[in-house]
């Protein structure tokens, strides 16, 4: 079975949609608007301020221009088991990729196209370098029907593919506002504000009159009581961002399994939803920022095989936005097939690790007291705060670092603030590195990293082990992924 | 081949070519600075290069002494750093693909560089330097030669690949003459 015959239609030369034309360039004018307008309002005599404007709209013109020849010239089609481009202007490019080199196909709707019908396609490929190929944009129609193709030709090995469909994830509306109120975004967020508050009211800031005017209570405030109001203020208004974002981001968040594939939507305005074959998945990985482990809750992150998306924003690799601890485990058996339980029973990496930690944390903060002593003698006290903090961050450091490595996985946890707990099947290893730097060798102390196929965005590491013990797990995970891997089998 | 393999001693002369160039640019510099009776600035510009030339003539020696490759049944091992130390180990299954490059100052002592690419994406090549062009190739061969063990059937299934009745040092690929490697 070829993918060509689940593609009727798509083995044509397909161009973009005509209604691309339209939001392409209005996607580059949205950009260029701000430099227009400084360079208008900069302007100080008036034949000069017209020449700058009119050169800014020319540049955009010749932009627009082009981006529209290009979006014209495109043409995708299916055929011979590989989906082909054809794009460029006076040089034709012709790029073909077999569909079993596909790693997953996306499908992402912004709310504009979204409205118009249309959705851009993603199609991620093995190869790091050259990244993916986007259409942007196609009908929703074409794209339903190119992504089932290629998903179908991907995994043509199974037979009988309509019938197993499985509801790994579903994330209800509530879920998703405490995903958005445990992010550890809102806690940033609060420091930044705190910042901006801090400065305005040491430029003299002043509280606008009709709050003023309210009531009495107001005019008993103090600036310091102010500064406390407008941060609280601005925390809740910053915590309620990160709940909005989230809820926007991951609404209706549903993850299925169909086969030997994930799909996944989510998406309240730009509707999100994508594919990605099992096989690919590389590692997972249960991240708990402080709050939300404090309501027994985690999110779950996979990294796929030459997914360079995982790392942005788009929320490719997001297994579970947010799901109770109990679920956890089974999840990451569907994804990774680990069994659980994971996280207990971790072994302990070396205690020196807690003294490098301490010196680490308190050399800097050392110096600059000793220096600042020089000119106020008091400033040496604020070590009384910082020596206590530092080991106590030194303590949480080193207790937060576990791992586990077996003939078959490595478990490695490790984040104060947030914990981060990785999984990683041991025939995806791709390569073992022990590391040292100098503080460390001083403690007999080193870094273990694990390399994989994966986008590499997290780094697997367990850091100060003892250097005896990381040189034999380096070792022997090498040899076990040495015996179990082909290389292509586990990317 | 399992013992520790050290680089040919000729690297360092790589190695210190390779720093000398921006001190001499720098020592270029400071002359022009004097000649131009810049103040101060030639002092400066002057204690720099000599900085770098001392490290560059220092460090190389450390270096040398660092690295070390050793090819086991199972993987290829290599430990260098002078103040970072890393020991990576690249299981011989994952190599994707080896390339034999060699720069004009390492060709003329008839050295190459061995970069080796594995399917990870953070740490994905490894470059095994100085190498006698001979040593180079017989490695690039025996690093490839696990692709001529495996078995077809095997690798259909998705399965274990490695067919243990045929000899680690299978026949290698066609690696062409020497000579050849370079021509371009």
């Amino acid at each position: 079975m070829t993918s060509a015959d689940h593609s009727q239609g798509l083995n044509e030369p397909h161009r973009l949609h005509p209604l691309t034309l339209l939001l392409g360039p209005l996607r580059m004018a949205r950009a260029w608007v701000v430099p227009l307008v400084i360079a208008i309002s900069l302007g100080r005599g008036d034949g000069r301020q017209l020449a700058g404007a009119g050169i800014l709209a020319l540049a955009l013109a010749v932009t627009v221009g082009r981006q529209a020849l290009e979006l014209v010239r495109l043409k995708w089609w299916l055929a011979d088991d590989a989906f082909h481009l054809q794009s460029g202007i006076l040089q034709i490019e012709n790029k073909a990729v077999p569909v079993e080199r596909i790693q997953n196909v996306d499908l992402v709707e912004p709310w504009l196209p979204r409205l118009l019908g249309l959705v851009e396609v993603r199609i991620e490929t093995a190869g790091a370098g050259e990244g993916n190929l986007v259409l942007s944009y196609v009908s929703r129609a074409d794209a339903t029907q190119l992504r089932e193709a290629l998903a179908r030709a991907s995994t043509e090995a199974t037979p009988d593919r309509a019938t197993a469909q499985t509801q790994l994830v579903k994330t209800s509306t509530r879920e998703l506002f405490i995903a958005g109120a445990t992010a550890n975004r809102a806690g940033a967020l609060a420091v930044v504000a705190g910042a901006v508050a801090s400065t305005l009211f040491e430029a003299g800031f002043e509280p606008p009159d009709f709050i003023g005017s309210i009531g009495s209570i107001a005019d008993l405030l103090t600036p310091a009581s102010w500064a406390a109001l407008l941060i609280a203020l601005l925390v809740v208004v910053g915590w309620l961002t990160s709940i909005a974002g989230t809820v926007l981001r991951f609404y209706g968040f549903e993850l299925t399994q169909t086969n030997g594939d994930l799909r996944r939507q989510h998406g309240l305005l730009s509707r999100s939803s994508g594919v990605v074959p099992l096989v690919r998945i590389q590692t997972a990985r249960i991240d708990r920022p402080l709050l939300r482990r404090l309501v027994g809750r985690a999110s779950v992150v996979a990294e796929s095989a030459g997914s360079v998306a995982a790392s942005t924003d788009s929320g490719t690799g997001v297994m579970a936005p947010i799901m109770t601890d109990r679920d956890v485990p089974l999840l990451i058996e569907q994804i990774i097939g680990m069994k659980g339980p994971f996280e207990e029973h971790l072994s302990p990496v070396s205690p020196k690790a807690i003294r490098r930690g301490f010196i680490r944390v308190i050399t800097i903060p050392a110096i600059l007291a000793g220096v600042a002593s020089f000119f106020f003698p008091l400033a040496a006290t604020a070590l009384l705060v910082v020596v206590p903090l530092g080991y106590w961050w030194a303590r949480a450091r080193y207790k937060s670092i576990g791992y586990n490595i077996d003939d078959l996985r490595v478990v490695a946890r490790a984040g104060v603030l947030t914990r981060r707990t990785w999984l990683v099947p041991a025939h995806k290893i791709q390569s073992t590195v022990v590391r040292s730097s100098p503080f460390q060798r001083r403690l007999g102390l080193a870094t273990l990293s694990i390399d994989t196929a994966g986008p590499g965005t997290s780094r697997v590491r367990i850091i100060d082990l003892d250097l005896r013990t990381a040189t034999s797990h380096a070792t022997v995970l090498a040899r076990l992924s040495s015996e179990t891997g082909l290389v292509g089998a586990g990317v | 081949m399992t013992e520790r393999q050290m680089l040919d001693p000729r690297i360092r002369w790589v190695w210190i070519t390779g720093a000398m160039i921006p001190a001499a640019v720098l020592a270029l510099v400071t002359l022009g600075l004097a000649i131009g009776r810049v103040p101060l600035a030639p002092a400066i510009t002057g204690a720099v290069a000599l900085a770098l030339a001392a490290i560059g003539a220092g460090l190389p020696g450390a270096r040398w002494k660092s690295w070390s490759y050793q090819l086991t049944e199972t993987e290829l091992i290599i430990r260098f750093g002078v103040v970072f130390k890393v020991e990576r180990w690249l299981p011989r299954t994952r190599i994707q693909h080896v390339d034999l490059i060699g720069g004009p100052i390492e060709r003329s002592l008839g050295l190459r560089q061995l970069v080796i690419y594995t399917a990870g994406t953070r740490e994905a090549d490894v470059t095994v330097p100085g190498l006698p062009e001979t040593v180079a190739i017989a490695l690039r061969a025996d690093l490839l030669s696990w692709v001529s063990a495996i078995d077809p059937p095997a690798m259909a299934a998705g399965g274990i690949a490695i067919d243990p009745s045929k000899p680690e040092s299978a026949p290698a690929p066609d690696i062409g003459s020497p000579s050849d490697q370079f021509l371009e």
